[in-house]
């Protein structure tokens, strides 16, 4: 085996390109314990650009991310959130929650409405470390009867606004 | 698409195991290579996407998505190989090389009120190949390529609000990470002329597709922005896909990977960091 390095070159390569798939998987281990929502803000954001702050609640509750209690395969955990907003209505969910492969997105099964459809809500992951987590997630605001604007076309014209809301979480 | 790309590496390591056979003895060289890869595509399809969304919203895009042409698509490639070589002014030549590189394409489409839809293409190449050929004094490499081209690909359609905030998540259908995967195999010639201390090279690869067959794949969503009603297709007719979703199910009109793909033009350099080139001449 004169070139041993050759057969060695490659075959980690391959090794390497195997264990990228459990990224989002590992991602959402670390995320697993009790975290304090150390601040949740929402702004609406005007069509002229300008923003304004609604809501900077500090201590506005807690999450708690556990295994998936049904089926432990790493894919998918239990979330707990209780949270209170600016205008004192509670929130108070257990649900299932996952990343999305690339671990940019945090998604909460079913927690807009029961359905199968339309009903999961998505946290952009802006940042994502053992202590800290910052969430954010994007709503338009079209009219009363359709107040989350979900809807399949994409009329960026018919919302006057859209509302932005972050969660800052802190390890407890 | 693991399993081809499992084949791969498997055709790699045979080739390696033959060639080391035939040369044991002979002159073999190590090398690190930095090259630009153009691909010759065909973006119809990615760019029916981008017409069809223009001509749904007409007038209320203030302005209206671009579009891709044929040699849009280029990026930089960064690998190693092995060069075998024997004779003394005409021998044979064998060369094995892995590269990889990224790519990232971005068009924006702006609204009358400010607001901006992105679709960002990012491209994640990795290349294996064999050559296979005649080298002249060991300065004039004339070789015939063979290369598997494995092509992961994501495009991420982004809301961007007026205030400069991003959004990927599912306030808009559209918004998310859209992947596929584009593996082709294909040949062509190659030429690598020695300059004393590194090779500068050119490889042409014929947008045949050899051993795999073109990808019907669509451009899908991630499974978890399945959550929406179906199609959850990038659509190549926007029209279709937002007031008939039966229909364009029907003609399976999403956006295909193979749009992505192509022909290559690569070229590039080849340097010698732990071997004496000059003395195996």
């Amino acid at each position: 085996m004169r070139h041993l390095y050759l057969y060695i070159f490659p075959l980690a390569f391959l090794l390497l390109s195997c264990s990228a798939n459990t990224r989002s998987n590992r991602a959402l281990e670390r995320m697993e314990g009790e975290w304090n929502i150390a601040l949740s803000e929402r702004w609406l954001i005007n069509p002229d650009g300008t923003t304004e702050k609604f809501e900077n609640i500090e201590n506005a509750g807690e999450i708690i991310i556990r295994p998936d209690p049904l089926l432990d395969l790493g894919g998918t955990k239990e979330i707990s959130a209780f949270y209170t907003n600016v205008n004192g209505a509670i929130l108070d969910i257990t649900t299932l929650m996952f990343l999305d492969r690339l671990s940019k997105r945090v998604v909460w099964k079913n927690v807009l409405c029961p359905e199968i459809f339309e009903c999961d809500l998505f946290f952009q992951l802006e940042t994502d470390t053992r202590d800290k987590q910052v969430w954010t997630t994007y709503f338009k605001l079209v009219d009363s009867s359709n107040p989350l604007g979900r809807n399949a076309i994409y009329d960026a014209t018919i919302a006057d606004s859209h509302t932005k809301w972050t969660l800052t979480l802190a390890r407890e | 698409m693991l399993q081809k790309f499992w084949w791969t590496g498997l055709i790699w390591l045979l080739s390696i195991s033959v060639t080391q056979a035939q040369l044991e003895g002979e002159g073999a060289i190590f090398y690190l290579s930095a090259d630009y890869d153009i691909t010759q595509a065909d973006p119809s399809q990615i760019n029916s996407f981008y017409t069809s969304f223009n001509d749904y919203w007409g007038n209320k895009l203030s302005v209206p998505y671009d579009t891709f042409g044929t040699t849009d698509f280029q990026h930089p490639n960064f690998g190693a190989g092995f060069r075998f070589f024997t004779g003394k002014k005409v021998g044979f030549s064998f060369n094995f090389f892995i590269s990889g590189g990224r790519g990232r394409y971005i068009q924006t489409a702006t609204w009358v009120n400010n607001l901006q839809n992105e679709t960002a293409i990012r491209f994640r190449d990795t290349n294996f190949g064999t050559a296979l050929g005649i080298n002249f004094k060991k300065r004039v490499f004339l070789d015939l390529h063979l290369t598997g081209y494995v092509r992961t690909i994501d495009l991420t359609h982004t809301t961007i609000y007026q205030d400069g905030s991003r959004s990927i998540t599912s306030e808009y259908k559209l918004n998310g990470v859209y992947t596929g995967v584009e593996t082709l195999m294909q040949w062509g010639p190659m030429v690598t002329i020695n300059l004393g201390g590194a090779n500068i090279f050119a490889r042409w690869s014929i947008g045949t597709n050899l051993l795999f067959q073109d990808s019907a794949g669509l451009l899908a969503l991630l499974e978890e922005d399945s959550h929406f009603f179906p199609p959850t297709d990038l659509p190549q007719d926007y029209r279709l896909w937002a007031e008939e979703p039966v229909e364009f199910l029907e003609k399976d009109l999403g956006v295909k990977t193979s749009s992505f793909g192509g022909g290559r033009l690569v070229f590039g350099l080849e340097f010698f960091p732990w071997s004496n080139y000059n003395k195996q001449k």
